[in-house]
């Protein structure tokens, strides 16, 4: 018979008796919002990632395969292209959903909620990137579907990144 | 008799409600709710840390280990099947996690060499010492690791000698004669402590 062993399921209630250090779940609570952050911002990073892959992607399809016998055939977006109309109206509408979630992004700023200002951080990297894209890749996207494509899966990108900042502001209220 | 099953029912009704609030806060966790991860935390970390805490040995890091573990069951919802016992669940994550944290952060660490000849359990020596639970409290603390955590693996985490051999990844048959010579040692701990005391 082990009496170790049964001196100690007799008394397991004084055994399990441990004080648990002050302060713990203060530092837990620290932890976990930098675990969350870490998560949030590996997410806008592969989320940025994919975009500019996606755009990249096309940008040297086009213009590899692209053979520009006539410089008037070589339409980009802002030159003269027909499909400008769609491709104006398709960055309204992502810019609309975008500024809707900016607004209210930006409304937690006053108040004074711990992780705020490092997601209001992250927030306005997914907006720089948005910059960068419609500066440098927008203008010499090819006049064609593969153009809505690839702006579909940026402003995609951005738009479900913000939102997953938005969705993490309102557990944190 | 009918005192003892009013107080049965109520005792499987309070177990169901407790389960279905179990249930309630992992399927927040799993959503990724702040809310639902603290209330995991308040409910279990005291249970948690004291494992951890018999495994280490150090307070700071017991709280760091047992943090942790929460951290990596928010983050292994995925792998935890319905059906299993989450407590369970959740207090093999926190020995796994303690066991590394000894392993990491002590370089001397070695666990206890595999082939042991058989020991003989000492009954005499045993049934001479009256336990104080104090004692061996302090006892277990100031083991070698290795002894710390076979013991405590078996006295008090409640694993069988063949789930201890899966832990530490050793021999089911080495996990008794070390468990006999850990308990040995402490034995003689107390002994001491007797002695002196």
């Amino acid at each position: 018979m082990d009496k170790l062993k049964q001196y100690i399921d007799e008394n397991r209630e004084a055994f399990d008796e441990l004080p648990m250090p002050d302060g713990h779940q203060t530092r837990f609570e620290k932890k976990l919002m930098q675990s969350r952050k870490h998560t949030l911002r590996e997410f806008s990073f592969y989320g940025a990632l994919l975009a500019a892959c996606v755009a990249l992607f096309f940008l040297l399809r086009f213009s590899l395969t692209i053979v520009p016998e006539d410089e008037a055939t070589q339409s980009h977006i802002y030159a003269g292209c027909g499909m400008s109309q769609e491709i104006h109206d398709l960055q309204l509408y992502y810019t609309m959903q975008m500024n809707e979630l900016v607004l209210q992004l930006q409304a937690y700023d006053k108040k004074n909620i711990p992780g705020t200002r490092e997601l209001l951080d992250e927030m306005n990297q997914v907006l720089y990137d948005n910059s960068e894209f419609e500066e440098t890749i927008l203008p010499v996207l090819p006049c064609s579907d593969a153009a809505i494509f690839a702006m579909s899966r940026h402003y995609g990108a951005s738009l479900e990144s913000l939102q997953i900042m938005l969705n993490q502001l309102q557990q944190m209220k | 008799m009918f005192a003892d099953a009013t107080f049965q029912d109520l005792h499987s009704l309070l177990y169901i409600e407790m389960e279905e609030s179990i249930s309630n806060i992992v399927a927040g966790c799993r959503k990724g709710k702040q809310k639902a991860q603290l209330q995991l935390y308040n409910l279990f970390a005291k249970r948690l840390y004291a494992a951890c805490f018999r495994i280490i040995g150090k307070s700071s890091e017991a709280e760091e280990a047992m943090q942790d573990t929460f951290l990596k069951i928010f983050g292994r919802l995925d792998q935890y099947k319905p059906g299993q016992c989450f407590e369970a669940w959740m207090h093999r994550i926190a020995v796994n996690t303690a066991i590394d944290y000894v392993r990491r952060n002590e370089p001397d660490f070695e666990s206890l060499p595999e082939q042991f000849a058989p020991v003989e359990e000492e009954q005499a020596d045993e049934s001479e010492i009256s336990f104080a639970v104090q004692q061996v409290k302090s006892a277990c603390m100031d083991l070698p690791s290795g002894y710390r955590i076979i013991l405590s693996l078996y006295l008090f985490e409640g694993y069988d000698m063949e789930e201890i051999a899966s832990i530490l990844q050793i021999q089911p048959a080495s996990v008794r004669s070390q468990y006999l010579r850990a308990k040995r040692k402490l034995i003689t701990q107390l002994a001491t402590q007797k002695h002196h005391g």
